[in-house]
């Protein structure tokens, strides 16, 4: 499940990245990140819950912590399938970070 | 010869026994030093193989933050960037928060007691080795010489 929440970009933190090294701040549609994170996560079969937070670019995948070895395997696979969906420059813009689901 | 993928072995068996209730007094100990572990098998995998490839002296880039700082700057070049996620997130994610940080706050005091993203990242950096060999190194190799 993908779900887009806001933020204050005034709130963040001092080890936050509003936006990932080597990339650069865009326009995008969230609701199309959020259709491609979706159909990334399904295609490679992560069931994770991800969290988009466009003020800071960044995704946030939470995994079933009994899916860490096929998480962790298919990597490309998502970040491959997420750029195909979006575009190269799109992709590199966005900050993904992953924790297991508590 | 020392096998850098020893160090995923470790790595792995670190962040395993990190979910063994019985060892939890020691879990986040184990699963910073998975991380830590799993950065260095990788690293040593990529400078070995720049070094076969390019002529490198395999020992120049020397060690700890010598070492993070160069693979820190090789991810802003484009390829890194697109396809190494691997390496961004172990360097960037973790490298000065895992073996420094003793109070870690907010998403870092999770991600430092995580024993199933250290797992994760163990897979990671082992899917992301088997990609070496067709791995195009060009645009770094200074940062190695």
């Amino acid at each position: 499940m993908v779900s887009i929440t806001h933020a204050d970009i005034d709130e963040l933190t001092e080890d936050e990245v509003r936006i990932p090294a080597g990339g650069r701040w865009m326009e995008m549609d969230w609701e199309c990140v959020a259709r491609a994170f979706q159909a990334a996560s399904e295609k490679v079969g992560w069931d994770a819950d991800i969290v988009l937070t466009p003020e800071r670019q960044h995704a946030l995948v939470r995994f079933p912590r009994e899916r860490a070895e096929l998480v962790g395997s298919t990597t490309l696979e998502f970040y491959c399938e997420v750029e195909r969906c979006i575009g190269v420059e799109a992709f590199m813009s966005i900050w993904i970070d992953f924790l297991s689901k508590a | 010869m020392f096998a850098p993928t020893d160090f995923f072995d470790l790595a792995h068996e670190l962040s395993s026994t990190g979910q063994n209730p019985v060892t939890s007094r020691l879990r986040n100990a184990r699963v910073r030093t998975a991380f830590g572990r799993t950065y260095y098998g990788l690293y040593l995998l990529v400078r070995a193989a720049i070094a076969a490839r390019h002529g490198t002296a395999s020992r120049c880039a020397g060690s700890g933050t010598a070492t993070s700082t160069r693979i820190s700057r090789a991810r802003n070049c484009g390829w890194m960037r697109g396809r190494l996620g691997v390496i961004s997130s172990i360097c960037t994610n973790f490298a000065g928060k895992r073996d420094y940080e003793m109070e870690p706050r907010g998403v870092w005091e999770e991600k430092l007691a995580d024993s199933a993203l250290a797992t994760m990242t163990v897979a990671e950096a082992r899917r992301f080795a088997n990609t070496i060999p067709a791995l195009d190194f060009t645009p770094v190799v200074h940062l190695f010489r």
